[in-house]
């Protein structure tokens, strides 16, 4: 395997020293830019008290060209599809170099504090959000505690 | 026909006059007109103004511009808009890529609100810029935060920022970042500041003195550039000197026999350096793509160029031509032709066009040279092809059971005369028919129409009989187009081996060269025929245009055989084939041209393209 860029390096380093609240990521031993993520729902949000899995991946231009991140654990939401992909700003046409690993995740929490349905990516579920926001919520909230429960 | 195909300039126009002098005024959208491109020859799209039997065919003027031409352009329109706005000529530019090159938008927008204008593409009305010079800072103790490289006393890191704010980076950080961009920003996540094309170009030369100091002056941008240049200028006594070698080493008078072969030589010879120049061009693109600053000024005037109707980049794959419309010529002026698309719809136009590389391109339609086969009809068999595919895919074109005794057989080449290898089988790939029984009284081109007194049920299947029947043709030629170009891909290192055991010189295997360029016009031409006569109803013509398309077909099939069979070292041996049969192949094709130019331009070919 090509050398790690420093850059990844410090991340790493600084992911483990200096963790996020509620967000763990560890990168497999194998593949340094691949990391196990787990994340813990948002207090006062549908999510809170799940923690869920995701994948993220340092593509070889990282920085310049965005990680990849995907949910593995099943989640209601109208911007995260069935298989799990983000639709985040920060993720695609806004991603800036100066963006981290760190900020990536904290804005993916941030978005399950704050779904945004005009701009869905799962389309039945942005139409439920939009038509029912409490029954939505309160599915959101099942699909949390069925999928997302802490063992 | 002279040498290169349809190289259509004419002599004798008169550099256009209605367009001297025309100059930027406001709310025009068009490009200033600089002086410069009017001396670009003005081209036709046609040879003549009429065909073979006098008919006559509508044309456009068109001129080719090389890149430098357009740059100019370009730098005019800026110039000019930056001669209203007076805010500088980079921030001109900036401003008007952000209003898609719309002059007339731009300034109406700046008139009713210079600042919000001015901050819409990130920069500031009021503030002052720092000067492009003074960006590149030298920082021993900088920390980079992209690529977290650290800078120390003995390895200081080279910074850069924007002219409009202080986020600085590392200049390789910031290269790698603007590398593929046309709107240049910084990179900080909040800040939206804008990077002006001087302070790119600051940027840029900062990072190509760090690469020469490296020590890679041989691949340096200045020692290469003046390596190029005079390769472009030296090529005609350099390739000079080695015809004279050639024709002392050639004194073979086997060889030499007539008049004639030697007027070849010499074509050979203008080709040659009517390639040498091209590669050369090629290699002054390369260099353009070289720098940072260029890779995005070369950017930047094909987006320009791309959002003006007038012009048209050429598609051939990384070609800089640009073509520009002039107008129409007085033929489809007095048959009332305005517009491109009127012109295009006529059957007798063809806005076939030349870049200054000498690629053959469709101005309406951006493809490949599709003489004769009118614009719309390209269209609509396109179309056909893409809403058919499901129907048309279970034709496998690379593997079919040999009709004799059933062994599958698949297609290498792109010749479609088969021989089984198991029982020697000689059959047409096409139709599956005999090879020997395609003469004269057996087509397998033509389509055997039946007669109209069935059941309208039968109708619909007939009517996909008779798409498979063309769509098969098309796609076999098709796939044999592609086949023969792979092969041609590999020509020049083949060519290069047979030179260098054979001894010969480059000007000896010309021959062969042109022979597989002849090959793949000759079948391209094959190919969109059979598109063409599918929309063409039966009658006296369309016999007339199948016989001659049988004729183009063998020839296409004997010298793609001739190509397929004999072996690169071989070919000296066989020079006379490959001269003779190409010879051939290129009068059919020419012959298939003409004819159905003529029946077009007639009033008893009845076209029928379903709306
Ligand atoms: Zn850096
Ligand atoms: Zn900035
Ligand atoms: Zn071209
Ligand atoms: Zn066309
Ligand atoms: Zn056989
Ligand atoms: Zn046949």
């Amino acid at each position: 395997m090509a050398s790690l860029p420093k850059r990844i390096i410090k991340e790493t380093e600084r992911l483990v020293s200096d963790p996020v609240p509620g967000i763990k990521a560890v990168p497999h031993e194998d593949n340094l830019r691949y990391f196990d993520v787990l994340m813990e729902g948002p207090s006062s949000s549908p999510y809170e008290s799940g923690v869920f899995k995701l994948e993220l991946f340092l593509p070889e231009d990282y920085p310049m060209v965005a990680p990849k991140v995907r949910f593995l654990t099943k989640i209601y939401h109208p911007n995260i599809d069935r298989l799990g992909r983000i639709c985040l700003d920060v993720l695609k046409s806004n991603w800036s170099p100066a963006l981290q690993i760190r900020t990536i995740l904290l804005s993916i929490q941030a978005l399950l504090g704050a779904p945004n349905p005009d701009d869905p990516l799962a389309n039945e579920v942005a139409e439920d959000w939009k038509k029912d926001e409490s029954n939505a919520i309160e599915t959101a909230r099942e699909w949390t505690v069925r999928y997302a429960d802490k063992k | 026909m002279s040498g290169s195909e349809f190289s259509f300039s004419e002599e004798g126009y008169s550099s256009f006059d209605e367009d001297d002098g025309y100059q930027l005024s406001i709310g025009d959208t068009d490009v200033a007109f600089d002086p410069d491109a009017s001396q670009v020859e003005v081209k036709y799209s046609y040879p003549d103004a009429t065909t073979s039997t006098k008919v006559p065919i509508n044309r456009i003027k068109y001129q080719a511009l090389s890149y430098d031409d357009v740059d100019a352009l370009l730098t005019e329109k800026i110039k000019s808009v930056n001669g209203i706005l007076q805010v500088g000529d980079d921030e001109s530019m900036v401003l008007l890529q952000k209003f898609n090159w719309k002059v007339e938008r731009l300034l109406e927008k700046f008139l009713d609100n210079p600042i919000r204008t001015y901050d819409s593409v990130g920069l500031n009305y009021n503030a002052v810029r720092v000067q492009p010079e003074k960006l590149i800072v030298v920082d021993p103790h900088f920390f980079c935060p992209i690529c977290c490289s650290e800078g120390s006393e003995e390895n200081p890191l080279t910074t850069f920022h924007s002219g409009g704010c202080d986020h600085r980076y590392c200049v390789n950080c910031y290269a790698t970042f603007l590398k593929e961009k046309t709107t240049l920003t910084c990179m900080d996540t909040e800040c939206h500041s804008v990077i002006l094309p001087s302070e790119l170009k600051s940027l840029s030369d900062c990072i190509l003195n760090a690469e020469s100091v490296l020590g890679d002056a041989s691949n340096g941008l200045a020692a290469s550039k003046t390596e190029a240049s005079a390769d472009f200028y030296g090529y005609a006594s350099d390739s000079a000197t080695t015809r004279g070698n050639d024709y002392s080493d050639d004194e073979d008078a086997a060889e030499l026999d007539s008049d004639g072969e030697e007027i070849e030589e010499q074509r050979y010879l203008v080709e040659y350096r009517k390639r040498k120049l091209e590669k050369a061009v090629q290699d002054k693109e390369k260099q353009r793509n070289k720098s940072l600053y260029s890779r995005y000024r070369s950017k930047i005037m094909k987006d320009h160029v791309s959002q003006q109707a007038d012009f048209r980049l050429c598609p051939a794959l990384d070609c800089p031509g640009i073509v520009r419309f002039i107008d129409f010529d007085s033929n489809s002026a007095s048959s009332g032709i305005t517009g491109l698309e009127q012109f295009a719809n006529q059957h007798r136009s063809f806005p076939i066009v030349e870049c200054s590389y000498n690629h053959f391109f469709c101005f309406y339609c951006s493809k490949d040279n599709h003489v004769p086969i009118p614009c719309p009809i390209v269209k609509a068999w396109i179309k056909k092809c893409k809403d058919d595919s499901e129907t048309a895919n279970w034709i496998d074109n690379n593997t079919k059971p040999c009709p004799q005794c059933d062994t599958n057989i698949e297609k290498n080449g792109g010749c479609n005369h088969m021989t089984c290898k198991t029982c020697c089988h000689e059959f047409c790939w096409i139709c599956m028919g005999l090879w020997k029984d395609h003469k004269d009284f057996y087509k397998c081109n033509r389509y055997q129409e039946v007669k109209d007194d069935s059941p309208q049920k039968e109708n619909s299947r007939r009517y996909l009989e008779k798409y498979l029947f063309y769509y098969n043709r098309f796609a076999a030629h098709q796939t044999s187009f592609k086949k023969d170009r792979e092969f041609c891909s590999k020509l020049d290192f083949l060519i290069q081996k047979v030179q260098k055991r054979n001894k010969v010189s480059w000007i000896e295997t010309q021959f062969y060269e042109e022979a597989v360029r002849i090959l793949l016009k000759g079948r391209h031409t094959l190919m969109w025929s059979y598109a063409f006569l599918y929309y063409v109803e039966p009658c006296r013509l369309k016999h007339l245009i199948e016989d001659s398309q049988f004729e183009l077909s063998k020839a296409v099939e004997s010298l793609s055989k001739l190509i397929e069979t004999v072996k690169p070292e071989n070919i000296i041996k066989y020079r006379q084939r490959f001269i003779k049969e190409s010879g051939l192949l290129k009068s059919h094709k020419y012959a298939l041209v003409d004819i159905c130019l003529d029946a077009l331009a007639s009033d008893e070919l009845l076209i029928s393209i379903p709306t």
